[in-house]
Order: structure tokens, then sequence, then C-alpha cells
């Protein structure tokens, strides 16, 4: 990529704000509703043995790799993280919508309100950003190990 | 890490987050289950479709037929009903006035039994009824009672399904709609299994040949056949062995909701009275019955109410991607909403041909015991 560096940087601390925010956002209003959101996920035929697990860790999982988005050493680490759990939420819509019978939605606040297919290039967005902050710390990574290397 | 060993891992991560969603997919994805307990009888019987309409508007459902005209309804436009005649050739819309500038629309129900016809939503709640001579409606309901569903028995009496508030669980009863309403209700018609609410679930139809009341159960193999007085005749059983419901209910404190935790077993969809027959869109595959045939059509089973007996079944074709969402019974035809389409089937030797159907010895009729 032949973008300035100093833009990639405010890029990949923007798309790590995003996905702060977001997680943030999505733990809390499943939290905030907790009872609710059991319910919902247990009604997803494709989540309904594992319900009561489902429903506890993916709140915590969405603060903890916040967290890790936040501290700079675990910064790669949480981009690969949201990248795996934005993708498998991707792919959860799109089988959803193309192969299950009926269509619950388990999405705390305003995501609540976005349609199925909505939701669905939302999260493909999302995963994008995600696979570009990866691409770019690594960049970055690279560029001043060798630095650090030859000191 | 170098090009290489980052491409490698974004790999390995996509695979294996794509990989492991699919995989909890497939082994959740619960196949059709075959209930091999009973066999449908397919072979006496094959009703005819022998006519078929689009009426080009989807979400209508059967508020009434005669002889000779179907009306049809939509909750979307409760003051207008589409009527069609029985040969389904010609179609017409007739506007309903009332005796008010305006009605509050929540969940709103139109049913017509010449010469009457009555507009009424039991949440705010109101009935008004009035003449298919020149589709006036007036009020009628004085006292505020409630209900969630109601069929009207006669020109003064409905019967109702309402949420009791004595015990917060379903109950069938009646509503008289007399210089003073009355209201009735029985909390020993429909049997609580689970959690009085879902489970009671079902299709509330009134039979005007043998004024009786009959409730099928959505989620249990049951039906229930009471007078008119709400007094118990007899509980019938469908063909299948779900004999308890098999629904999960949780409850949300925060917003005081009751709602299902997961997805529940569907037996009986819908179901239809006339003389003494009850028709039912069972959801259950039988043992030995053909898998295609099934995905691309609904079933029918028909009971004789008066022995408690299974007869036999027929299958009703979908439309498109289009299943049957509704039916309705009048004389010999069978009338069905699929998708946007209306069809009508004949229901053909009937009540002439089934004493001898089911007494030729080579009969693979499952003969229910009774209860």
């Amino acid at each position: 990529m032949k973008i300035h560096p100093k833009f990639k940087n405010i890029l990949l601390e923007f798309i790590c704000f995003l996905y702060i925010l977001l997680f943030v956002y999505a733990a809390l209003s499943k939290l905030l509703v907790f009872d609710e959101f059991k319910i919902q996920i247990g009604q997803s035929a494709m989540l309904t043995p594992f319900a009561g697990v489902v429903a506890w860790v993916i709140p915590y999982l969405e603060i903890l790799i916040a967290l890790l988005l936040i501290i700079p050493r675990f910064k790669l680490l949480g981009l690969f993280a949201s990248f795996n759990l934005m993708l498998m939420f991707t792919v959860y819509i799109f089988i959803i919508l193309n192969f299950s019978n009926d269509i619950p939605c388990s999405c705390g606040g305003v995501l609540e309100k976005l349609g199925w297919t909505e939701h669905l290039i939302f999260n493909i967005a999302f995963v994008i950003l995600a696979f570009m902050g990866i691409l770019i710390m690594n960049e970055r990574n690279n560029l001043v190990t060798p630095k650090f290397a030859s000191l | 890490m170098t090009q290489k060993k980052l491409r490698l891992s974004l790999l390995v991560c996509t695979i294996l987050s794509i990989g492991l969603v699919t995989l909890l997919f497939a082994f959740t994805q619960k196949s059709l289950q075959r209930d091999t307990s009973f066999k449908r009888d397919l072979s006496f019987y094959n009703p005819t479709k022998i006519h078929e309409l689009d009426l080009e508007l989807n979400g209508l459902y059967i508020a009434g037929a005669t002889e000779e005209q179907i009306y049809l309804g939509h909750p979307r436009s409760p003051l207008y009903l589409t009527v069609v005649d029985s040969a389904l050739q010609k179609k017409q819309q007739v506007h309903l006035t009332i005796d008010q500038d305006s009605l509050p629309f929540r969940s709103p129900q139109i049913r017509v039994t010449p010469p009457y016809f009555f507009l009424m939503d039991g949440t705010i709640p109101y009935i008004l009824r009035g003449n298919v001579k020149d589709w006036k409606a007036y009020s009628m309901l004085e006292k505020p009672f409630y209900f969630t569903f109601a069929e009207p028995i006669d020109s003064v009496t409905l019967a109702i399904k309402t949420l009791s508030a004595k015990t917060n669980e379903y109950v069938l009863g009646s509503i008289h709609l007399s210089d003073t309403a009355t209201i009735k209700l029985s909390h020993k018609l429909l049997q609580k299994q689970v959690d009085g609410m879902f489970d009671v679930d079902g299709t509330l139809q009134y039979n005007h040949q043998r004024r009786q009341l009959v409730h099928t159960y959505r989620y249990r193999n049951q039906y229930i056949v009471a007078n008119d007085s709400l007094q118990l005749q007899f509980i019938g059983n469908t063909l299948d062995t779900i004999s308890q419901a098999q629904i999960k209910v949780g409850t949300i404190a925060s917003k005081n909701q009751i709602k299902m935790a997961a997805p529940a077993l569907m037996v009986n969809k819908y179901s239809a009275t006339s003389g003494k027959h009850l028709y039912v869109n069972s959801k259950l595959l039988g043992s030995k019955e053909s898998l295609t045939l099934w995905k691309k059509s609904s079933v029918i089973d028909i009971y004789n109410m008066d022995k408690n007996q299974y007869l036999f079944s027929f299958y009703v074709d979908d439309i498109g991607k289009d299943k049957l969402r509704s039916f309705y019974i009048k004389n010999d035809k069978f009338i069905g909403l699929i998708g946007s389409y209306i069809v009508t089937y004949q229901l053909n030797h009937l009540n002439e041909g089934i004493t001898s159907l089911y007494n030729t010895p080579n009969s693979q009729t499952h003969v229910v015991p009774k209860t």
C-alpha cells in the first residue's frame, strides 16, 4: 500500500477505536438484558444446545477483545481476535439467512434494528476493517523490528 | 511476521472461523424427524384441485364462506373484504361502514356468517355486528371483555379464547351480546402442561352443524370438543404420539414477558371442521411417507369426531415456495390459502364413501383408541 505512514497510523487507531466501541457497546447491551439475550440465543436452533454457555461467553469475550485492542502490546492479537469473532458472526448470519428455517435475532441495542441483510453488510465491512488493521499493524511491526534489531 | 507468515495465519484464521460455525450448523441442523409410530393412509383418497386464483395480495385470511361466496379479510385493511365466488372466477371488494367515525385497530378480525358479519378486536376490545345486505356494522359489546380470538356461534354469542385474569392462563369461553353483555369462562377445557400460555396454543373453530367448539392443540396430539355451554364432550387424539407439548419457555423479568426459549416441536399447525369431520394440517412426517412429496406439500389428516377415529389423509401442493397457510371447509369443498393464492379442492364422496372405506378389510386405517 502506498499510503502515507502517518495516515496508516491514524487509520489503524480508528479501526481499533471502532472495534472497541462496537464490542463494548454490544457486550453491555447484551449484559443489561441478559435474561432476554439468553432466551434469544436459545431460540436459534443452531445454538439451543449451548445457549447457556454461548450467552455467557460472547459478551465477556467481546469485552476481553476490547481490552486487548486498548493495550498496545496486545493490539495485533486483539485485531486477530476481532477478525475471527467478526468473521464467525458473519458466517453465522450468512448460514441463518440462507440455510435456516427460522431467523431469530440476538444483537443488542440499535443493532437489533438492522435488517439481516444490512447486518451482513455491516459485519462484512467490519471483517474487512480488521483485515486492514492486521496488514497495517504487521507492516509497521516489520518496519520497527529490524531497526531495533540493528541497534 | 513475514508476509508469508502473515498470509498463512490469516488463512488459517479464516478457515478455522468459517469451519467452526459451519460445523456448528451441520451438527445442530435437525434433519426432519420421522415419527415411525404411525402411518398415514394416502391410498384411498385423492381430492383434486378444482380451482386456483391469484388474489395478488398476501396475508389474507378466510373470514367465512357460503355455498356461493368466500369472504377474505386482511388484518391491515380491516374495513375491506375481498369476496370471491366459489368457482374462483370473480373477485370484488366490499367496503364495511361502521357506526362511529373511527376505530382503533390492533388485531382486527372479521367473521362472516350470513346474514350477519362481525368486526372485532379483542385487544381494544370491541365487537361490531352488521348485516351482509348493507355491510354496516354497529357496536355490540357494552362491556370491556378482552379476548385473543373469537368465533361466532350465533347472532349474539361468540366462542372465545382469552387470558384468564384469575390464573393468567389461556381459557375457552363465550361472550353473550344481549342488552347487558355477559362473559363465561371455562377453566376446565384447556389443560395446562407447561405454562398454560404457549402449550395450550391451537386452533379454535366452531362447528355450526354440530353446535360444538373444537380446539386443536398446536404442540400436542389432542383436540377437544365442547358444546355451546362449554361442557367437555370428549378429547380426541391426532395420529402421532406427541402427548406432551415439547416447548421451553423463559421469563424476561425486565420486560415482564414470557417467551419461547427454544424452537418448539409443532404437531398440528392448523385445523378446520365441518359436519362430523375434523381436518388437521399436521407437521409430523409419518413412517414410509415420501420425503420429496412432504417437502413440496402440506398434509391434511381427516378425522371422524363421532368415533374419535382417523380416516385418511391427502396432500395440498405448495405454490412456488409457499405452503398452505390456513384453510376452511364448506360442505364438500376444501378452501385453502397459499401465499397470495386461494385454491379449492373437491372433497368428493367423503360422506358416503367413508363408512365403506374404513370397513374394507385391507384398509390400513389407524384406529385411535377412545379416551
